[in-house]
């Protein structure tokens, strides 16, 4: 069971706070959804979490030891990350960058090739990218690309998966597509959490959503309690019409802080 | 069960192509043993070797073995420090020449020249050489390393290039010594010409080190593929990474220019030509394109022996004229790509 938690993290980068006392833990086996407007410091949040950036003040801990602490390898085998964008910078095959998930395995195991060849078909498989396989990433359309970096990170087989706006810019079917991965994921190891903007994706599929705006978490618990029209309209200043669906909160905003009509 | 055959075929694939380029190194060297201005058949070389003895023997041992070893271990360097500035700052068009390093290397030795180190210490031309190289390293990642643009990248390298430039010339131009100067001009053009078995004592180790610490990149080289906030999450240790390819590259290219001048183009090319061959793959790339850089090191050595001019063709001129059309060809490519 991995468990990753932060306590009243603080980072300020040339006079500005970018994030104000960050509390919260994760890693029980649900999926988390980190929500907020542009420029609340989501990623640099889960940056912090990864220990690829050191807060100014606070503490992060993996499995109760600060991560800064942890050697990247440790790191790596516990926590996988999906970065914004998935970036590829070499025109690899789709095959060759799941297959560099293993990296975070650690060296040990790495000599067994039978071994790394079912897990690189299992994470495929999974992800019904057997038909792309050979395919370059760089010519991948958006959609299959998060698809790719969501096996290489199956193919890490880390427990805890930090995922930076895994559907943003997806069609709504490769957008449920991925929220269903990570659902799996869940079930099969630990926990997930993902960078999201679609506030009804979020509250159909996340038990726990984490508000966030100018660098602190407003709110975090369960979608209902989350996604208020106090809330809704403090932090995004929309005015939004709530209903519950299935006991999940469903949102049409409809009305700007300015007072335009949508 | 033909996923697995595909995948088996890759790793085939990838030692056919070592063991070619590897054939082509032996021939090429033995080629480079026995062909020259003075002509030497295998029959006499042999007979040479095997007395011990005369014109023949003097020639081979002190003239074109160093040489040839020279230009084995002097490609092998250029080419997989190519290869693994490539990888590192995930970029096509960073090449040891093209961005300032073998320029500053260059200024280096030359540095250590004319304070007169290099004749009360001989390895302080090697060492000059490295730290030159280290330091332009160090500059560019500075200037450039943070973002992979090509731009930048260019930019940053043309600074480098111009600055260091400007300053060896400078130190020509306060040469007391006009022949001196005149020598170094030629060595700087790069040269294999005049290399003794000194030259091979000198360079051959520090590249030998520079070449095993750039070949265990590998794994790092192929993480950064994904950028380097996903790489330290594969659990690459980024600085560590960064550490062996500044020391790796400046051990290669110190060494290399310090012996035979700057020979341009040969870490951009090999790479570049070998990089779809190993299914662009940064890791696999760079233990090919040590093979390929001394594979083309050694044929343009062999060839500058045969195209006359007065004074023998330099090295570092005719990787330039087949290089430098190469580089625009590479420009328009990637203008088009865009």
């Amino acid at each position: 069971m991995t468990h990753l938690s932060a306590k009243d993290v603080n980072l300020k980068r040339s006079g500005r706070n970018i994030l104000k006392n960050i509390s919260l833990s994760l890693g029980s086996g649900e999926l988390v959804g980190l929500i907020g407007p542009n420029g609340a410091g989501k990623t640099t949040l889960l940056k912090v979490l990864l220990g690829l950036i050191e807060p100014t003040s606070g503490l992060v801990q993996l499995n109760n030891i600060p991560i800064s602490k942890v050697s990247r390898k440790s790191v790596a085998s516990h926590i996988g990350y999906l970065a914004q964008g998935s970036p590829c910078h070499w025109p690899l095959t789709v095959e060759k960058v799941v297959e560099l998930g293993y990296l975070s395995r650690g060296k040990a195991r790495n000599n067994d090739i039978a071994s790394k060849l079912s897990l690189l078909n299992q994470a495929i498989n999974k992800l019904g990218l057997s038909s792309l396989r050979h395919r370059l990433v760089p010519t991948l359309s958006g959609g299959e690309r998060t698809l790719t970096m969501i096996a290489r990170c199956l193919m890490g087989g880390s427990p805890l998966l930090l995922a930076d706006e895994p559907i943003t810019g997806l069609d709504p079917g490769h957008q449920v597509d991925v929220m269903s991965n990570f659902l799996d994921h869940i079930s099969e190891i630990n926990g997930v959490v993902a960078v999201l903007h679609d506030l009804n994706i979020a509250a159909q599929y996340c038990d726990r959503l984490i508000l966030m705006d100018q660098g602190a978490i407003v709110s975090d618990g369960h979608p209902k309690d989350v996604l208020t029209s106090k809330n809704l309209i403090e932090v995004y200043g929309i005015v939004a019409d709530i209903s519950l669906k299935d006991g999940r909160p469903l949102v049409i905003g409809h009305r700007g802080r300015g007072g335009h009509d949508f | 069960m033909i996923e697995k055959d595909k995948n088996k075929s890759d790793e085939i694939n990838y030692f056919i192509l070592i063991a070619v380029l590897s054939g082509l190194v032996l021939i090429l060297f033995t080629s480079s043993i026995f062909l020259g201005t003075t002509s030497i058949s295998i029959k006499k070389s042999l007979s040479a070797v095997s007395a011990l003895e005369g014109l023949y023997l003097t020639i081979i041992l002190e003239l074109r073995l160093p040489r040839a070893i020279l230009a084995l271990f002097m490609g092998a360097a250029l080419g997989i420090s190519g290869a693994a500035l490539q990888g590192l700052l995930r970029n096509p068009l960073a090449e040891p020449g093209l961005i300032g390093v073998s320029g500053a290397s260059a200024l280096g030795s030359v540095i250590v020249f004319y304070t007169g180190l290099s004749v009360s210490y001989s390895f302080a031309l090697p060492v000059g050489g490295m730290t030159g190289a280290a330091l332009s390293i160090l500059l560019l990642y500075f200037l450039a390393g943070k973002d992979p643009s090509i731009l930048k990248l260019i930019l940053a390298g043309v600074a480098i290039n111009t600055l260091t430039g400007a300053l060896t010339v400078l130190a020509l131009n306060l040469s007391p010594n006009p022949y001196a100067a005149y020598e170094v001009f030629f060595w700087l053009l790069g040269s294999l010409e005049n290399t003794s078995v000194n030259h091979v004592f000198l360079a051959a180790p520090c590249i030998c080190v520079g070449l095993i610490i750039l070949a265990t990149t590998g794994r790092g080289l192929d993480a950064l593929t994904l950028g380097e906030d996903v790489a330290r999450s594969l659990g690459v240790g980024l600085r560590n990474l960064q550490a062996r390819i500044i020391l790796g590259t400046a051990l290669c290219v110190g060494a290399s220019v310090s012996v035979a001048g700057v020979v341009g183009f040969v870490g951009l090319i090999v790479p570049h030509l070998l990089r779809p061959a190993v299914g662009h793959s940064p890791g696999r790339l760079l233990i090919v394109s040590g093979l390929g850089g001394a594979t083309l090191t050694l044929a343009a050595d062999i060839s500058v022996r045969f195209i006359a001019t007065g004074q023998g063709l330099q090295l570092g001129v005719l990787t330039a004229l087949l290089g430098a059309p190469f580089f625009i060809l590479l420009v328009f490519k990637l203008r088009e790509d865009d």
